[in-house]
Parts: C-alpha cells; structure tokens; sequence
C-alpha cells in the first residue's frame, strides 16, 4: 500500500523536525495533498496511525488540506480547476496546458509543544 | 496566571520570600506545556527526491541515461526487455535493475544477454526507491554500461510517486488491460513522456481500439511520444530501437 510509505516518510520528517527542535510532543501534523498527488486522503489518514506506532506522531492528528489542480492555458493564458483528469483549458478548450498545481505532497506545519 | 507565557494556568507550587515569619513550600518551575506552530513547508518524500537528486548528478556525471520503466503488472516489461536486450546488444552497453515484491526471476530472465543485471527485492514495499537504486547504479554500469533500464515492481500508482533520479519514465501498457487505463490511471501516464503500447499483435482478437486508447492518452497527456509494438512478434520493434540507440551519444 502506497499511502503507508508516504505515511512512513511522513513520519521520520516529523521525527526529524522534533528532534532538530527539542520539542517534546506533537499534537497537530498539517499536510496538504494535490488532487494529482496520486495520494489518497482517506488512506493516508489510515496509514498515519500505523506509521507512528509508538513514536512521537502517535499522540498527534493528522490534518490533511486538499489541494485543487488547477491549469494554465499556453493558449490563452487563463487559469482553470479542471473538474476531471483530462486537462482541457475551461475558456478556450485548448489541451496544451501546465499544470500549476495539484500535485503537492508537503507537510506544512507542526503544532508542537516545548518542555519547559 | 503563568508570568512566563502569561498562559493563565497557574504555575504550581510556586515558592516566594514573603515579607512574613515563615515560608510557602513552591517552587517556580512549571510543569506544563507551550503549543507552538512550526512552519516547516517541506515535501514529504524531499529524503527520496535528495537522493534522487544525488542520482541524476551521478547519471550526468557519468554519461549513463537511466530510464524509469513503469507498468502494471503482467504488461510485458520483462519480455520487451528481453528482446530489448538481445537486439541493441553491441550497439548500446546496457545494464538492468529490476525490482520485484519477491524473487528474482526477472533477473534470471534477463541474464545472459550481454548486460549487467539486479535484482532489488522490495518485500513489503510497492515501488523502489531512490536510496535502493542509488546503491546499484555505480556496480551495475561498471563495465561501460550507458544506458540503465530500471524495471519497476508491475503497480501504475505508488511508483509514479517516487522519483529514482532517472532521465524520464516510460510507462507501458498492454492491449490486454484495455484501452481506458489511462483515463483510469492518469497520474503515471500524465508524468510519463514516453509509452510504449505492448502485445499489439493480441489487438485484433481482442477488439482494442487504438484510436480510442490513443485519445484516452493524449486526453491525460497531450505531446505524449508513443511506441506500439508487440516484443513477440517484432512489429514495431525497429522503431523502438532506434529510438534507444538514440538515446546514448556515441
């Protein structure tokens, strides 16, 4: 299952960013997934706990922000949300197009707490 | 309320000189935590994509092209290879690395045909990964290997996610899965700039419709340079050859 590797890389960089910050828990793990990702939001909610196990991520929750794809026409310059995976410019129809985003897998942000 | 954070939880036991006869037990420690947001705006494979990185330096470094082959299993990689091999034997020095869940049969077919052949079993793992293929690339082109087929475990998802640091991927597809596989699959065939349309000589019983497989692939990718062929009979095969040889720089 594809999602519980990104799930695993998730959390070693989570693991990493805690120690390079000496924080002691995390409560919060924002990641923001493009529709073209190939990534499954769904299974990637599942893998999470599964890839934590009883490190650090295992106290913490998963949120996960999808990302729309959206395109830029070659042709007449506009930007579009294509509603399927077959990229077509919504204003002019042109299929010679770039892919501006929607193929995001980041992990955006911690909410984590110090020792103090 | 804390006066370090001024969080309003009490800070307990806190311990202070009172201008009276006789002290309180506390101390000025506190016992709870700070909530911060950490802004950290990494990719979540950036460990894969740093190594692969390090693996397209190492591929243009040493003048080897390195091709990412893609599939669903059962698509015919394997054989294509095979007869692949046998036929820019001389022409081109090439090497392979293939991956499969477990065995390596793969390997065993591909040996014996003039190139340097791994086998990378991934076990639990869909997909190879730059790390594993980083390891193999310098041993498996050692004897002047320039062009490196990287046969990836037979799944169309969970590969196309993972970035080996090779030149581009190709991905195959064969008429026995049907012509829609792109419309169904589309984020492999929208990253992959080659495909090639395997078992074309199975076409005709199977009533596969070229035109409509072709749109369904210029549909999810536009520009896309297309190879159909069938390794069993050799139809196509000149054209795919030539294109490898292609590839390399004399």
């Amino acid at each position: 299952m594809h999602e519980l590797s990104i799930a695993t890389a998730l959390v070693e960089q989570v693991e990493r960013a805690m120690q390079q910050e000496s924080a002691s828990r995390v409560t919060k793990v924002n990641v923001r997934v493009g529709t073209l990702s190939g990534v499954d939001k769904e299974a990637l909610e599942m893998a999470f706990p599964l890839a934590s196990e009883d490190g650090c991520c295992s106290t913490a929750d998963l949120v996960v922000e999808l990302v729309q794809a959206r395109i830029e026409c070659n042709a007449c310059g506009k930007a579009s949300e294509p509603e399927s995976l077959f990229f077509a410019c919504e204003y002019c129809g042109a299929v010679d197009v770039n892919v501006i985003s929607g193929r995001e897998l980041m992990l955006q942000s911690l909410e984590i707490q110090d020792n103090e | 309320m804390c006066t370090t954070c001024g969080c309003g939880q009490a800070a307990q036991e806190h311990q202070h000189s009172h201008p009276h006869d006789h002290h309180h037990p506390h101390d000025h420690d506190h016992d709870h935590e700070h909530d911060r947001t950490l802004t950290l705006e990494q990719k979540i494979l950036s460990a894969n994509d740093e190594m692969a990185e390090k693996n397209r330096a190492w591929l243009s470094e040493n003048g080897v092209v390195a091709v990412n082959m893609i599939s669903a299993p059962g698509s015919g990689k394997t054989f294509l290879l095979e007869r692949t091999l046998e036929r820019l034997n001389g022409s081109v020095p090439c090497a392979v690395i293939t991956g499969d869940q477990q065995t390596d049969n793969d390997a065993r077919r591909l040996e014996g045909k003039g190139a340097q052949v791994r086998q990378i079993e991934t076990l639990s793992a869909c997909h190879l990964d730059a790390e594993r293929v980083g390891r193999l690339l310098p041993e498996v082109t050692a004897d002047g290997a320039k062009l490196v087929f990287i046969e990836n475990v037979g799944n169309l998802v969970c590969p196309s996610a993972f970035d080996l640091g090779e030149n581009f991927k190709i991905a195959l597809l064969s008429t026995t899965e049907g012509e829609d596989k792109p419309a169904k699959y589309p984020t492999l065939f929208s990253l992959a700039p080659v495909v090639v349309l395997t078992k074309m000589d199975l076409a005709e019983y199977l009533d596969w419709d070229a035109a409509k497989c072709r749109e369904y692939l210029r549909g999810v990718h536009p520009g896309v340079f297309l190879f159909e062929l069938s390794a069993k009979t050799g139809e196509g095969m000149d054209r795919w050859i030539q294109y490898l040889e292609g590839l390399v720089v004399a």
